[in-house]
């Protein structure tokens, strides 16, 4: 349903591209800076063993030449509803990036856990379920030639079940030859499954291969609170600050703990593979 | 769930007063000494169109007279003797007549125009000196050949347009088609066309609106003091009337322009009859066709417009009218992706004159907006329709009791049905199945009583109550929420289905309306007014411009009837033999249950709509000051508005109070028009406002690899675009009159000195020449139009009856 919500803008893009050319020029501009930074937190407790990680950064002033300054330092620990306590360790190559004490660490289906960062004297808090994942009945690769809508290539269709009885939010990432493709929030894959039947045959994934790649898709089970992160962080990042779009805002958080953005995401994964033929097979 | 039926009870108690009332008045002698009745139609001679607004002064009793209503009738009782009665309309020769008033009489007037007036006149639809003798302040006409010579962006003259170029009256900005009457919203303008509410008024998203200028007679705008006989909407109503066609003689009308061309017939059908056919369309997606980049050709864009009137004078007492408009806007980006929306109305008039002092007109409304997607792109294919629709029935009567009183009275009953949204799967193979979110349906009923009093020579009064009422019927389902807990999903307790037509929400109240004009010479006049409005539907959209996809939605339990406060005061001084006429108005405006969407939520395919909205209040007061000259070889306005509006809702900006975006404290619009010949008329204008109110980010950070935009919560709008100016010029040239053909030719630059105005600002990291990113940072401004000439060409060709 993502390319519902995308309509709106799908639309006044193209009608601004067709209808007349409007004109950009770099300006001048101040800007007023934050009174203090913001926790930005991506962390994620997932039911397949290494997938599980924190990550922290801070907002810096918008035109501040620097890097995102990440976050070392912290506290942090992810607890199940039994107590059940695992520290998240500082990692030595990547500065921001916390992992679980025990590398055999994963989350459990069904499972609630709260997640805790102590930062400079302040605690962020969050809680979050894991629900089991719909399956993927068969993936497929096929060549489309060019059209209107897109280039050619190969592209992978997707077949499912997807469960009526139940609400379901989907995030997807894709990987080709073990790279994840995402080079911007464009490319962040999800939906909820209102107004979605039974049957998904052949959804077709927006993302290019080559002859010869290996393609990965992972599917994951999110909560609703991570599928309004998700959809509000698209709105921002698209957001061109015009008449037809909303006064934007930052993505709401299923984080407490006062000035923090982004999101813990609790979640099952499960993961196909398939091969794009090479040429001439 | 107790079935209410207050609402019905209502309804018939009401109902029936009214008839009662009527019945009362005409069969009652309300004078007591000898009295006789003048009236009659005030027509133009060469049309046969009514002439609204004209008057009808009795020369030797200063101060007594009559003005013809929006159907041209008139109405003066006085005591028995002879009169000389004046006859006038702005533009017009004054007819004068002797009546010997020793028994009712019937007195229809033709007017020609003034010969040796060939002069611009600014003011339609009112006397000269209506600024400081009419009771009405906060108004504003606009007359339709007028504004055809004023610049327009690509040619197309667009009514609503010009609007915001008058005091109190603001657009979203450029290239959209909102309109922002005293801090009040855009869904909080009433846009009557023949009393058909227009539920859509911008084509192109509003670049242009629905109106077809070569159909409309005339545009009225109200902003304050709003009579009581209109309401449904808390800050404005627009009237719009059609043309009726002219019934002495066939003439076509029309016009080639850069985007569009039009073309209007209207011709009389008998000697008691007349029509007017009038066709817009645009061809601004033919120059597609010559894109380099093929993917482009197959595109489509475009709009049409269709208005058609007839009428019938059946008898000397009745006259019925038949009008319609459709338009539509069609979008398609190749086979895959389709857009359009458009609306219909029609509206059945029937005046009658039951006698010399009453007179009513009874209107039955249909109106319809409605819009639709067509998605086709492999497995995600389907269909989506959404629309609103209206069927009402109106009764307007009008009572003049004596020169001194004349009472207005009537009832307004609409019966709305909302289809928010129902998608269909195209194919089998389509992933999406069918979706329907749950129709609404409301009755809305008002019924209203005013009466305009003269008191002395030097007060006017107008008073008057509405009383306006909200059925919420099925067939449809509402969810229960569980009690004293937010609404959301986790907290529904139930559903309640109802059956068709069974009531289940009901709102009513009054709605006080109070003008008053205090004269204090012949040139100057004190005004003051009060309003109360009530609104009882409304957009539910986060973003300022009015997109075709907005949402209506009813009042229902969860989401209270809208509610606005108004008292204004203003100083009213005409010049030089009303040759100029200004004013000075002050407002200020309070209004109640403010709807706007709470952070991130889905509004499109939300069926729990209320669970996405939060309410509050939001105020506005401004200055406006307006300067007009309505004569002479050089005509024009000037306007000048300093205002602010403020909103507060709890759950939005923290709590905060936030300027909306079309919040802009200064607005100035200088529009000048020069007859250098008669045929040669050069016209410009200059307009400055405040840049819109906007947020712009505080900081940035990044997930993965996208930067995202850091905002400071709690400080929605507080920043500001760069300061909007623009100028542009028109020359018309009218060429030769000949026997039945007259051209004219009308050049417009549009921002002639090229002014790149923000339409937005948006931030980025700065590209280097291979377009990889440099981990600098830096704002762009986006600007909608540059300079803009346009041509176009008009023509009237006309022959007389056989």
């Amino acid at each position: 349903m993502k390319n519902i919500s995308f309509l709106n803008k799908a639309f006044i893009l193209l009608f601004m591209l067709v209808a007349f050319s409007s004109c950009e020029e770099v300006i001048d501009l101040p800007l007023k800076g934050a009174d203090s930074p913001a926790l930005i937190v991506e962390a994620e407790v997932i039911d397949v063993k290494g997938y599980s990680f924190v990550r922290l950064s801070e907002t810096l002033d918008y035109y501040d030449p620097k890097e995102a300054p990440k976050v070392s330092g912290a506290i942090v620990s992810v607890t199940d509803q039994d107590g059940n306590k695992m520290n998240f360790l500082e990692n030595s190559e990547e500065l921001g990036l916390y992992l679980p004490q025990d590398p055999e660490y994963k989350g459990v289906v069904g499972n609630t856990y709260n997640l805790s960062i102590e930062y400079k004297g302040k605690t962020f808090t969050s809680e979050s379920k894991i629900y089991r994942v719909t399956g993927i009945d068969s993936l497929q690769i096929r060549f489309v030639p060019e059209t209107r809508f897109q280039d050619e290539g190969y592209y992978l269709y997707f077949y499912a079940k997807e469960p009526q009885d139940t609400q379901d939010y989907y995030f997807w990432r894709n990987y080709t030859n073990d790279t994840l493709n995402y080079e911007d929030a464009g490319d962040l894959i999800f939906a909820s499954d209102q107004g979605i039947g039974e049957d998904i045959d052949g959804l077709q994934f927006p993302f290019i291969y080559e002859a010869g790649d290996t393609v990965r898709l992972e599917q994951y089970s999110i909560t609703k609170e991570a599928y309004d992160y998700y959809n509000d962080l698209t709105t921002v990042v698209f957001n061109d600050g015009g008449l037809f779009s909303p006064p934007p805002v930052n993505p709401r958080t299923n984080i407490k703990g006062g000035n923090v953005l982004g999101v813990f995401m609790t979640s099952s994964m499960l993961s196909e593979t398939i091969y794009v033929p090479k040429e001439g097979e | 769930m107790k079935r209410n039926y207050t609402h019905f009870l209502c309804v018939l108690s009401t109902l029936f007063l009214t008839v009662v009332f009527s019945v009362f008045y005409q069969n009652t002698a309300f004078a007591q000494e000898k009295t006789y009745t003048l009236s009659g139609k005030i027509r133009d001679a060469a049309n046969g169109e009514e002439l609204i607004g004209a008057t009808v002064l009795v020369e030797n009793l200063p101060g007594t007279g009559a003005v013809a209503n929006e159907y041209g009738f008139y109405s003066l009782t006085l005591p028995t003797a002879k009169y000389r009665v004046i006859v006038s309309y702005i533009g017009f020769e004054n007819q004068i007549f002797e009546v010997d008033l020793t028994k009712d009489v019937t007195l229809n007037v033709e007017m020609s125009e003034a010969k040796n007036l060939k002069e611009v006149v600014i003011t339609g639809e009112r006397e000269a000196d209506a600024n400081v003798t009419e009771v009405q302040m906060s108004t504003q006409v606009l007359e339709v050949e007028q504004v055809k010579k004023l610049p327009a962006l690509l040619g197309e003259v667009d009514v609503l347009r010009t609007l915001t170029l008058l005091p109190g009256v603001q657009s979203a900005g450029e290239g959209t088609g909102g309109i922002f009457v005293r801090g009040g919203a855009n869904d909080q303008n009433l846009i009557l066309l023949d009393d058909a509410p227009v539920y859509n008024a911008s084509h192109l998203l509003g670049f242009f609106s629905v109106f077809n200028s070569d159909a409309i007679k005339s545009v009225k705008l109200y902003k304050g003091g709003i009579p009581a006989q209109y309401g449904g909407r808390l800050s404005s109503i627009i009237d719009i009337r059609m043309k009726n066609g002219n019934n002495k003689k066939f003439t076509s009308s029309g016009g080639i322009g850069t985007v569009a061309s039009r073309l209007t017939v209207e011709a009389p059908i008998n000697d008691k009859s007349s029509f007017i056919l009038s066709g817009r369309r645009t061809y601004a997606d033919q120059f597609l066709r010559f894109a380099k980049d093929t993917a482009l050709r197959e595109n489509q864009l475009y709009f049409y417009d269709f208005n058609a009137k007839a009428n019938y004078e059946f008898s000397e007492k009745d006259r019925i009218y038949l009008s319609g408009y459709f338009g539509r806007d069609v979008f398609k980006f190749g086979e895959g992706f389709g857009l359009n929306w458009g609306n219909g109305t029609a509206t059945l008039r029937w005046n009658h004159i039951f006698n010399q002092r009453l007179f009513l007109n009874t209107t039955a409304i249909y109106s319809n907006f409605n819009y639709g997607f067509d998605v086709d792109d492999g497995a995600q294919n389907f269909t989506w329709r959404s629309g609103i629709t209206d069927y009402a029935i109106k009764m307007d009567f009008d009572y003049f009791i004596n020169p001194k009183n004349t009472l207005t009275f009537g009832m307004d009953n609409i019966y709305h049905h909302f289809n928010p949204t129902e998608i269909k799967p195209q194919n089998d193979e389509s992933i999406f199945q069918t979706f329907k979110l749950t129709d609404k349906f409301a009755f809305e009923n008002a019924f209203y009583l005013a009466n305009e009093q003269k008191l002395g020579e030097k007060l006017i009064l107008q008073y008057g109550l509405r009383f306006s009422m909200f059925q919420n019927v099925g067939k449809t389902e509402e969810y229960q929420y569980a009690d004293g807990q937010p609404r959301t999903d986790a907290n529904i307790t139930d559903t309640l289905r109802y059956d068709k037509l069974e009531p289940y929400s009901f709102y009513a109240g009054f709605e006080p309306r109070l003008a008053v004009n205090y004269k204090i010479n012949d040139a100057s006049a004190i005004k003051a007014s009060y309003n109360r409005t009530r609104q009882y539907l409304q957009t539910v959209s986060p973003n300022t411009a009015a997109l075709p996809f907005d949402r209506w939605i009813p009042t229902n339990k969860y989401v209270d009837p809208q509610l606005s406060d108004q008292v204004a005061l203003g100083f009213f001084q005409n010049f030089a033999d009303n040759k100029w006429e200004a004013s000075v108005e002050g407002y200020y405006k309070y209004m109640q249950n403010q709807i706007d969407v709470r952070d991130g939520e889905d509004l499109l395919l939300n069926d729990n709509i209320e669970e996405a909205l939060a309410a509050g209040d939001a105020w506005s007061y401004g200055l406006e000051v307006y300067v007009k000259k309505n004569y002479g070889k050089t005509t024009g306005w000037i306007s000048y508005t300093l205002s602010t509006t403020q909103r507060q809702i709890a759950e939005i900006n923290l709590g905060n109070a936030y300027s909306p975006r079309y919040n802009r404290p200064h607005n100035l619009a200088v529009i000048v028009s020069h007859q250098f010949s008669p045929r040669v008329t050069l016209a410009g204008n200059f307009i400055f406002t405040s840049g819109a109110a906007v947020t712009f980010p505080v900081g940035r950070y990044k997930v993965g690899n996208q930067v995202v935009d850091y905002y400071e919560s709690g400080k929605r709008n507080n920043s500001r675009l760069p300061d909007y100016h623009r100028a542009d010029i028109s020359l018309t040239i009218d060429g030769k009159h000949r026997k039945n053909w007259k051209g004219s030719w009308n050049f417009s630059i549009y921002n002639f000195y090229n002014r790149k105005n923000a339409f937005s600002i948006y931030f980025r990291e700065k590209k280097d020449a291979n377009d990889e990113g440099t981990g600098e940072y830096e704002a762009v401004k986006t600007t909608l139009f540059g300079i803009i000439p346009s041509i176009t060409y008009n023509f009237t060709f006309s022959f007389d009856k056989k």
